[in-house]
């Protein structure tokens, strides 16, 4: 077989992207017809492209070569569009996308924002191959490494991260330059770095595809914390559930030591620092910093008491800097573009971007990466693409995984920012965010992460351990209609004294879904409570499934499907589902081909 | 011996940045590999390999962050804008050799707009 070589394409040939939701459909059309009556179709191309469900632009057209953005053209633009662009050359100055003025972000004049997402931390995940070192490189990767160990000393680059403003993003928020700091300033001569991507909220990924995406970006940040620190070791904890980010990460350490990043001697100056893997069990508890190194240290994860902080008192009694994958991510950046930069992006207390796993009920489910003060009704409907189900309404939106709580939908224009997430009775976390709508139990919600947390607790503190299964238990009972008149009253009790008195933040936080849906959902537990009803039919306990006599024509198909066989009738009879064998699955429901089932 | 031996010898370095004239990036996250971005990039190889072409470059990278439109291909054909396609199968890898990289005709189907921009201007 001949090796044909890929011929050249077309010269001035252009390509036309139609940004497609159903008013642009005409917009294709419109353009190909026009297209055909001007002659212009011979060296153009014309297709559509999915945005997503935008909501804050009409339409978006795209015209290659050159990127040119169109926003909110309509019909009569497109005959402009082709004459004075498509043949003209000459693109419509009027009709260009503009950006709006944000006061959280910067722009160039050719970056164009109309998605509102900014890729910092993820800035290379999807674009260089994560195994290959010169990729990185490539695009500025260990620049910042290099800029430190020729310029700066370890209190300079302390510096310049708090002029960037950067804080913990494993959801602490702690400002990492102090951490940094106290570590650089702790008497010891073996100091420690360690990665925190032990990843356990529920629904969260963000640290994953990092490690998977772009390795190195974690590397240097963890290099560059050790020059500054003047650490030897460091440690990488990783779940391991995660097979795939340790492969690349080993991957990339044996890498980074090969061109002299790691190891000994690091660019052949008397910095010398190594790292290893160290891979958890799949505890959440390990997730907490006092935890996580007990775990490194060989015992049982469980918290400990602090003071003393790991920054002074951390692995094996060394000072150590123990922070998130997002966090270190974000270093190279911070040191390659400059802190100043970094401090240019997002509100006045919570600078840069932040990394969210977007779930639910939205139709475009992902890692989206966005700048801190972009809005939650943007998250939903330009970044989210609204909700999935169109015919439902937005009820209200979960942060924080199982130490956060619920936003309703009524504070949707409210920023994204740590401080404006504490303030809605939530906190920023790790970066889970569910999307909910009005077919979610807000007690079912906070039963979830309630049977997450008994699991998951590691027993040592009697607040905790005991708590959360007295919670639970309570919850249960709630959502099984024997709850009690005094049982919101309990478990409000149980919280308090769980906030106050737990050892670790898992304790601490545990009764933070429960707190805030009872804050902005009383009445639906109220309803749960008193009522027994469960206002969206979620709680099985609390729903009941009968046959509408005068609907059912005794087809048998419900009885036939049933899974408990609970459901009795001659043919062409009406049929009666037996209540004290049924087990609530729907299934009855699903397959009715007359609507005869009753949900109650 | 370390590649480089001292931050001066790094900052002279510039990494090799192998463009081949058309490269397929092939989103090869967990997420990616679960929804099959495997097979569809066996079937590229394959396919390029069948039509005997040279100068592609088939690169796995990590998580575009579109979870919910898995497999995704970028492809980049040099003198063609930058394409991005969702829920690639295997049929659609065949349709891209024989469209894109043949035909140099983009396909009717599946585009998505890329949300978000590089901030590393190349």
């Amino acid at each position: 077989m001949n090796n044909r070589k890929l011929h050249m394409p077309i010269a001035e040939t252009k390509y036309v992207f139609i940004g497609s939701d159903d008013k642009s459909l005409d917009l294709y059309s419109s353009f190909i017809k026009i297209c055909f009556s001007q002659e212009a179709m011979e060296n153009v191309q014309i297709k559509k492209m999915s945005t997503f469900g935008l909501s804050s632009r009409s339409s978006i057209v795209k015209v290659f070569p050159g990127n040119h953005i169109y926003e909110n053209v309509t019909l009569s633009d497109v005959e402009t569009i082709v004459k004075e662009h498509l043949k003209g050359d000459k693109p419509v100055k009027r009709l260009l996308l503009k950006n709006e003025k944000l006061n959280y972000l910067k722009l160039k004049d050719d970056e164009a924002f109309y998605h509102k997402q900014y890729r910092v931390v993820l800035k290379n995940s999807g674009i260089i191959d994560p195994e290959c070192i010169d990729d990185y490189i490539s695009r500025s990767g260990y620049r910042g490494l290099a800029k430190i160990m020729a310029n700066y000393s370890g209190e300079q680059v302390v510096d310049e991260i708090k002029k960037s403003g950067i804080r913990g993003r494993g959801g602490g928020g702690f400002p990492t330059w102090m951490k940094w700091k106290f570590t650089l300033e702790a008497p010891g001569e073996e100091k420690v770095v360690i990665c925190n991507a032990d990843e356990g909220d529920p629904g969260a990924y963000m640290d994953r595809s990092i490690l998977e995406g772009d390795p190195h970006a974690i590397l240097e940040g963890m290099i560059i914390a050790a020059y500054t620190v003047k650490a030897k070791n460091g440690y990488i904890y990783c779940r391991a559930e995660y097979p795939l980010a340790i492969e690349r990460m080993e991957k990339a350490i044996a890498k980074a030591k090969e061109y002299g990043f790691l190891g000994d001697k690091i660019l052949g100056t008397d910095f010398s620092f190594d790292v290893e893997i160290r891979l958890g069990a799949g505890a959440f508890v390990c997730g907490e910093e006092t935890a996580l190194i007990a775990s490194i240290e060989g015992q049982r994860g469980m918290p400990r008491p602090r003071p003393p902080y790991p920054a002074v008192k951390g692995l094996w009694q060394n000072p150590t800097v123990i922070n998130n994958v997002e966090t270190y991510a974000n270093i190279p950046v911070i040191m390659h573009k400059g802190g100043d930069w970094y401090g240019s992006i997002g509100t006045e207390k919570s600078k840069g971007t932040k990394v969210f796993a977007l779930t639910g009920k939205v139709q475009n489910c992902g890692l989206v990466e966005v700048p801190m003060g972009t809005t939650l009704k943007e998250m939903v409907y330009d970044v989210g693409g609204g909700l999935s189900n169109k015919n439902n309404s937005l009820k209200a939106i979960q942060t924080g995984g199982p130490s956060g709580g619920v936003i309703p939908e009524k504070f949707i224009d409210s920023e994204i920012s740590y401080e404006a997430l504490t303030e809605l009775g939530s906190i920023m976390g790790s970066g889970g965010m569910i999307i909910m709508d009005n077919t979610d139990c807000m007690v079912d919600v906070a039963k979830f992460y309630l049977q997450f947390t008994v699991d998951e607790s590691c027993g040592k503190c009697a607040p905790c351990r005991i708590g959360t299964r007295q919670m639970l238990n309570l919850l249960e009972d709630v959502t099984s209609g024997i709850a009690k008149v005094d049982t919101l009253v309990r478990i409000r009790h149980i919280a308090e004294a769980m906030s106050k008195a737990s050892l670790c933040g898992l304790g601490q936080t545990a009764s933070n879904p429960v707190k805030s849906t009872m804050k902005h959902f009383a009445d639906e537990y109220k309803s749960h409570v008193y009522d027994k009803i469960c206002p969206t039919k979620k709680c099985k306990r609390l729903v009941s499934y009968t046959i509408d006599k005068e609907k059912c024509i005794g087809c048998t198909l419900c009885a036939k499907k049933c899974p408990a066989n609970c459901i009795a009738g001659a043919r062409k009879e009406p049929h009666i589902i037996d209540q004290s064998k049924c087990i609530k699955c729907g299934k009855c429901e699903e397959v009715c081909k007359f609507d005869a089932v009753i949900v109650n | 011996m370390a590649k480089f031996d001292s931050v001066k010898a790094f900052d002279g370095y510039k990494a090799p940045t192998k463009k081949s004239p058309t490269t397929i990036l092939v989103g090869m996250g967990t997420c990616g590999i679960a929804a099959g971005a495997s097979k569809v990039k066996k079937k590229l190889e394959e396919q390029i390999a069948a039509k005997g072409l040279t100068g592609v470059e088939i690169k796995s990278v990590g998580c575009l962050g579109l979870c919910f439109s898995e497999p995704n291909i970028e492809v980049l054909v040099d003198g063609m804008p930058q394409v991005l396609y969702g829920k690639v199968d295997e049929d659609m890898a065949v349709k891209i050799v024989d469209s894109h990289l043949l035909n140099k005709t983009v396909l009717d189907e599946n585009i998505i707009d890329k949300p978000y921009i590089d901030i590393i201007n190349q």
